[in-house]
């Protein structure tokens, strides 16, 4: 699992492009990494989750402590390229309704971060 | 006009029927966590590709596995999961650990019972609160959420055992 980070287009606002699975191995890894760059204050946050073909509940419970902590912090968290198994998981958890979905980068990046 | 919340919940009923090993193979795993998403692959090696709906299925058997390795035996290098399993027609599982079983069940089910009222009346905030659940073993590894997609991927149905050490799952798939 990879995260590489972009800067938005507004204050507080970042882009995060995550390439790989997001399961018990590496979730840890990579809610640390998103809480990181929200405390150095960008707590409004676009994943980029297109390159992300396996998500498991570790992975979802991340997504979920990330949308508490970007709340917390005054931002939130938005999606782009949900799709899939992933998709899949975050629906049957009923978590699609706490984020933004975007289908691409220039959106996401246009009207949320 | 708003539809009626129906509540799901995990079961306890030693005679049910998903609990029949008969006609099912069997597989047995030592308790390596790192190994979970290993064993699931080759449990599955050999399952018709419709069933597998990309890697869903994959997804679905190794939370089952990592639960009863982790939560059930705590990981312990001694103790074995046991894994029956029938791939034809539908998928079908029963995965026993050897832990001291799921005691906080009914306290889950009632975590489920409001995490899903808060959704149902759109109080977000509420939901975002319950939106994992947190048992007294819980840790940052631990997604708090694996059993409300299991609840709504085992179609068929989802239980458990009295002593909560085995549970039994059936997916059915429409043809």
């Amino acid at each position: 699992m990879e995260v590489s980070f972009e800067p938005g287009s507004r204050p507080g606002g970042v882009l995060a492009t995550v390439v790989g699975d997001l399961d018990l191995y590496a979730s840890v890894e990579f809610c640390n990494l998103i809480v990181g760059k929200m405390r150095e204050g960008f707590p409004r946050v676009a994943l980029d989750v297109h390159a992300v073909s396996y998500l498991d509940s570790s992975g979802v419970g991340a997504i979920i402590r990330l949308v508490q902590l970007s709340r917390a912090l005054g931002g939130g968290i938005a999606l782009i390229g949900l799709n899939g198994t992933p998709r899949k998981v975050l629906e049957m958890s009923n978590i699609v309704s706490l984020v933004k979905l975007f289908t691409d980068k220039t959106l996401a990046l246009a009207e949320w971060c | 006009m708003k539809q009626p919340l129906i509540f799901r919940k995990l079961i306890v009923d030693d005679r049910n029927e998903l609990f029949d090993a008969q006609g099912m193979r069997f597989a047995e795993f030592p308790s390596d966590l790192s190994k979970v998403r290993h064993y699931a692959a080759a449990i599955l090696a050999d399952c018709p590709r419709d069933f597998l709906e990309g890697n869903l299925l994959e997804q679905q058997l190794s939370e089952l596995i990592k639960n009863g390795i982790k939560h059930g035996n705590l990981s312990d290098p001694q103790k074995k999961l046991r894994i029956w399993y029938d791939l034809r027609k539908r998928v079908r599982f029963i995965v026993e650990d050897e832990g001291t079983g799921f005691q906080n069940l009914d306290e889950w089910n009632e975590f489920f019972r409001r995490r899903q009222t808060a959704l149902y009346e759109q109080d977000f905030d509420t939901f975002l609160g319950l939106a994992s659940y947190r048992g007294p073993h819980s840790d940052e590894t631990d997604g708090g959420n694996s059993l409300i997609a299991a609840l709504e991927y085992w179609n068929g149905g989802m239980i458990y055992n009295s002593r909560r050490n085995k549970v039994g799952v059936v997916r059915w798939y429409s043809t």
